[in-house]
């Protein structure tokens, strides 16, 4: 694996068994993910980026899945290198939340609604890096800080349904990024704000990533999400990457059709410039699959 | 499309409040109120997209279920054409709701699982006694054919269509009654994009040949910007900007319109550098307040002809 590299992906398949049935939810894919950069991983629903994001913190075991194939090398802070399938739980405890953490889609599920949320961010903070209470109470307060909540030392006492979506996606990061992991994996972590607040956080998380110097890996099925956030762009489709390359070569000069589409469909603002009456998109060529 | 002017417009509201009361509990009495819509006038003309934009909680969707009158409303009146429509009768106010449909964000939880589509898109003409038996037959198998359906999938049943396509399902089912006005509340928002935009262009091709207006619900700056004649942004239950789409996108006037046109992602990496924004955590204010409340007086500056923004006095 090379030097730069913190994550690398080969030849990925998870298989979910349903109804007897096999459902190829990542088929093939192989990516790796350098230090400090931004990867967006784009898609339409059901493209198995999501599923392709839990493999790499193996948290597709517990939905059921078949024992993935292929390989997952990730390195470690102190520079050592695992195989991710070949990790006890015990050791995925430590990785997890520490040397790679997750954000997600609706923060609410993932808060605990009967916590404050300062003990929420310090437990993190308590079982990686070995703090007591209080010290992990001021780290928590930097946290805070750091993901720029108004006046922390209030909303430390504070419990999640205190708190707007934005707000509870903040506290969500700044428990992610607790424990300065190497790599945050954001699974679509403003689909669900609205689009102030979305780019509030999509700023907060470029900010960050400048200041604790992580790699993201971004999900999106949104492409002009992508355009703001990435560095690079993996577009998957079928559980397959169609295309990967930097963010520029995507969307300036793409060469998968699929990727094409996906473009031209996504509605830009600014295209109705100087015109008086409305417009329909041009006729994207992807025909709805009749069942 | 804006020559029609000396007639009536096909929709006019006028400072239509609506406000829902909060009460702790069975005795203590009202705690406080949600000013969904506070004091909002609009006017849509006949075969016009009007589109509301706003983030979640600004009182876009109670505007549009005000119109119908599916929540009960303050203050204000609503006219369809000349009539006044605020004060019918609920008999009444069914036969008004022919003229004026509905297409909702999530088409499967609105279409029934165990009818089929056939039978879903004939029964409002059926209610309303519009058609019968063949001519029933025959209308259902045009209106699919419209949305882009076969005649063959009438027999089918919602969950064995897509998103995309239950959404033709809706519209084709809204589309039944030949109605005036379609209120679209996000109807859009739940669908992937290149869906989103083939659902676009058929909501505008049938406007083109029916002569519908839309009031087209979004808070998806980008997808307003193609679909709407006209635009009102809506901040806190209030519309601070209403105008040509033109007037609000290319001259936008209100704090608020500004920041939401600059918080839109731009789908070019190029463009990234010249759109630097300040950090910020500012938060839209709850439109919950105390009971004795009164909100603030207003006006609406015409700032161009047809351009209007918000103004406290």
């Amino acid at each position: 694996m090379n030097e730069n590299c913190i994550v690398d992906i080969e030849n990925l398949r998870v298989h979910f068994p349903v109804n007897k049935e096999l459902v190829k939810a990542v088929e093939g894919v192989s990516f790796s993910i350098n230090q400090g950069e931004t990867l967006a991983v784009v898609g339409e629903s059901g493209s198995g980026k999501s599923v392709t994001a839990m493999s790499i913190l193996r948290l597709n075991d517990m939905a059921g899945a078949e024992m993935p194939t292929g390989s997952i090398k990730l390195r470690l802070k102190n520079n050592e290198v695992v195989d991710m399938f070949e990790t006890s739980e015990k050791d995925l405890v430590n990785i997890r939340g520490n040397h790679v953490s997750m954000i997600f889609q609706e923060p609410m599920t993932c808060l605990n609604p009967v916590l404050t949320v300062g003990l929420q961010i310090s437990e993190a903070i308590m079982i990686h890096q070995g703090l007591n209470e209080e010290k992990a109470r001021d780290k928590t307060l930097e946290m805070l800080n750091l993901v720029r909540i108004p006046d922390p030392k209030k909303v430390i006492n504070s419990y999640p349904h205190h708190f707007s979506g934005g707000m509870r996606q903040r506290v969500m990061i700044a428990m992610a990024l607790s424990c300065r992991p190497q790599l945050l994996i954001a699974d679509e972590p403003t689909t669900a704000l609205d689009v102030t607040i979305q780019a509030q956080i999509i700023d907060l998380i470029k900010l960050l990533q400048n200041e604790i110097g992580m790699a993201v890996l971004f999900i999106t099925h949104d492409m002009a999400v992508v355009a703001e956030v990435a560095d690079r762009v993996i577009v998957m489709k079928n559980g397959k990457i169609v295309e990967q390359g930097d963010v520029d070569t995507i969307f300036h000069n793409p060469d998968h059709p699929y990727t094409k589409k996906l473009i031209n469909a996504v509605p830009q603002i600014g295209s109705m410039k100087g015109k008086d009456f409305p417009e329909m998109f041009p006729e994207s060529e992807i025909v709805e699959i009749l069942p | 499309m804006s020559s029609i002017k000396a007639v009536d417009p096909l929709l006019k509201v006028e400072n239509l409040t609506t406000r829902f009361d909060i009460s702790n509990g069975f005795f203590s009495g009202i705690s406080g109120r949600v000013h969904a819509v506070e004091n909002i006038s609009f006017k849509i003309d006949e075969a016009e997209t009007l589109s509301l934009v706003g983030e979640s909680g600004c009182g876009k969707s109670t505007t549009g279920r005000s119109i119908l009158r599916l929540v009960p409303i303050n203050k204000g009146k609503i006219y369809f054409k000349d009539k006044e429509i605020t004060n019918l009768g609920s008999v009444e106010m069914r036969n008004y709701r022919k003229n004026i449909q509905m297409i909702f964000q999530d088409p499967f939880s609105s279409l029934n699982p165990r009818m089929s589509i056939g039978n879903a898109i004939a029964e409002p003409m059926k209610v309303h006694g519009l058609h019968e038996g063949k001519e029933l037959q025959e209308k259902v198998y045009n209106l699919l054919d419209d949305v882009g359906l076969s005649p063959k999938h009438s027999k089918r049943y919602p969950h064995e269509f897509s998103g995309g396509q239950r959404q033709r399902i809706c519209i084709a089912r809204a589309l039944g009654l030949n109605p005036k006005l379609i209120i679209a509340d996000e109807a859009v928002s739940a669908l992937d994009v290149t869906i989103k935009s083939q659902i676009i262009n058929l909501m505008m091709k049938l406007q083109e040949n029916y002569k519908i207006a839309f009031l087209f619900i979004s808070h998806d700056v980008a997808v307003v910007e193609r679909i709407s004649h006209r635009v009102a942004v809506m901040y806190l239950g209030r519309i601070v900007e209403i105008g040509s789409r033109k007037q609000i996108f290319e001259n936008p006037n209100h704090a608020y319109t500004k920041k939401l046109l600059n918080a839109v992602p731009i789908a070019d990496p190029r463009l990234r550098k010249q759109n630097k924004r300040e950090i910020s955590n500012e938060e839209v204010p709850t439109p919950i307040k105390p009971k004795n409340y009164e909100p603030p007086l207003f006006k609406m500056n015409e700032i161009e002809s047809g351009h209007f923004v918000y103004q406290e006095i």
